[in-house]
């Protein structure tokens, strides 16, 4: 049953984890091509170092992007048919849906494999400083879990009923608007509200932290 | 004769404006169950709470000896479903959907999906989305039969079709239904097809079952009569008067229900003249039934 799920939600996702799969090999052909031109330059260490960091930003990109379209495309086509042929299904819907949940973490998966594959063979060809490390595979299951965080929060919103998506959708659009309206009329001077979800999202202890730290395929 | 599908007293109310109140409804096993009502009558939505698609506020349900919603997976193993709309998976193509409704049947027979397939002419690489509504009917029914049911549940499904694909869907169902005793619940509000397959008739309207029992039972209990010279105020008839009509010059057309020929000296006895009787079809007594519970005649 798995693999059946499996093949559905693959044929869904093929383009979006294919992309991932080339932005996967091509981040680090980027971050590491500028040691092919390396020289005694003092400055090269510090740039390449730079040039890491930027592509932990484009890691961090690709892992939500993926991870946000492979939720969508997850239930799209359930949700378009109100569900009745997975509801007809001789299964516990507790079951399917944590079969979805699987397949959509093993595509992920995919493009996680892929990030640690390309990130070794690009940190094993490009010729690295002395004091720098490759964590290829530290930098993989980052990835997967980095991006297993927003599907989990996306496949259950959408997973969820139209009722309770309208209710947090209106509850955020209000919420974001009276305190746009708040600091517009001079009542505060920042987005009080929407600072606070920031930090409950992306603060040390949120959801999303670990977007918010460094995921470098090359390090001290 | 045990019954495959029974529900007492369910109550469920999905909207305010319509309510599921206090049906009572069996299906024996083996009869094929014409499930008649117009549209909005709340057949659908029974359909759904017979399945688990959706929670009874209030009663028992219970399928194929299966308490639902708890039981549900478990019934639904021995269900062969076709939906109202189409539901399938619109990007993939047949064998696709074939191959991943096999995943979660075991009993599928993969030979008789192929003979189907083949029978109904639809092509292994054909994408859903591209095909006729005729065709989509055709693969859920497919997908229904080929998992070798003991419960059919078909929710209006030659709705819409042309008239060929129509009789290829209602002879497969048939050719299933003789070569093993399956049970088959059919909505429908084409009333001359039920008529022709069923042997068991539920009436519903209006979220409440107006009428059960076996069809001839159902077609010769309502007749339209003939009669002249009836006092306007009828008192103790051993029928009940669905309706009452002019008709021809100074006869007048009546809608009874319970009638039966020795009937014919009460009348006499109360002046009148009794020239015709006659058989009602499906649809007319259908019609009959359904101005009488809405007018809150009894049944």
């Amino acid at each position: 049953m798995f693999r059946a799920v499996l093949a559905t939600q693959w044929k869904w996702a093929r383009p979006v984890i294919l992309l991932g799969v080339l932005l996967a090999g091509w981040i680090p052909v980027e971050a590491l091509r500028s040691t092919a031109y390396r020289t005694a330059d003092t400055y090269y260490i510090p740039s390449l170092y730079n040039s890491i960091a930027m592509a932990s930003t484009m890691y961090q990109l690709l892992a939500l992007a993926v991870a946000l379209v492979v939720a969508f495309s997850t239930w799209q086509a359930d949700s378009l048919r109100q569900h009745v042929y997975a509801l007809s299904l001789p299964i516990a819907r507790w079951q399917f849906v944590l079969m979805r949940f699987g397949a959509g973490a093993v595509l992920l998966g995919a493009v996680a494999v892929a990030v640690g594959v390309f990130g070794g063979i690009a940190s094993a060809i490009a010729p690295l400083p002395a004091m720098l490390h490759a964590y290829p595979v530290g930098l993989a299951v980052r990835f997967w879990l980095g991006s297993l965080i927003p599907f989990g929060l996306i496949f259950a919103l959408i997973a969820s009923n139209p009722t309770w998506i309208r209710f947090v959708v209106v509850a955020f659009a209000t919420i974001v608007v009276v305190d746009l309206l708040l600091r517009a009329f001079g009542f505060t001077q920042n987005t009080i509200v929407m600072q606070w979800i920031a930090t409950s999202v992306f603060g040390p202890s949120g959801p999303l932290a670990a977007f918010l730290s460094r995921w470098m395929l090359v390090d001290v | 004769m045990s019954d495959a599908i029974a529900l007492k007293h369910v109550a469920y109310r999905p909207a305010k404006e319509f309510a599921i109140r206090d049906l009572t409804m069996t299906v024996p096993t083996g009869a094929i169950y014409g499930f008649l009502g117009p549209n909005g009558s709340g057949k659908t939505t029974t359909i759904k709470l017979l399945l688990g698609m959706q929670d009874a506020d209030d009663g028992l349900i219970e399928v194929l000896g299966h308490q639902i919603p708890q039981g549900a997976p478990k019934a639904l193993a021995r269900i062969g479903y076709v939906p109202e709309k189409a539901h399938l998976y619109p990007s993939l193509t047949v064998s696709e959907m074939m191959d991943h409704h096999k995943a979660f049947f075991r009993t599928w027979d993969a030979a008789r999906g192929e003979e189907l397939r083949r029978q109904f002419g639809l092509r292994s690489e054909q994408k859903i989305e591209r095909l006729s509504k005729g065709e989509a009917g055709k693969l859920m029914m497919l997908l229904a039969l080929s998992t070798q049911p003991d419960l059919l549940v078909l929710d209006e499904p030659t709705d819409g079709l042309d008239p060929v694909v129509r009789r290829d869907v209602l002879s497969a169902l048939v050719d299933y239904v003789s070569s093993r005793n399956a049970t088959v619940l059919v909505s429908s509000h084409l009333v001359h097809e039920q008529e022709r397959i069923c042997d068991w008739v539920g009436v519903m309207d209006g979220g409440v079952l107006v009428a059960e029992m076996p069809m001839n039972m159902f077609r010769s209990g309502i007749k339209r009569l003939r009669v002249r010279g009836a006092p306007p105020v009828l008192s103790a008839a051993p029928f009940t008067l669905l309706g009452r009509s002019g008709g021809f010059g100074p006869d007048e057309e009546w809608g009874v229900r319970g009638w039966q020929p020795e009937m014919a000296s009460w009348l006499a006895a109360q002046g009148a003249e009794l020239h015709e009787v006659m058989d009602l079809d499906l649809e007319e007594s259908f019609v009959e039934l359904l101005k009488t519970s809405r007018t809150g005649g009894t049944t």
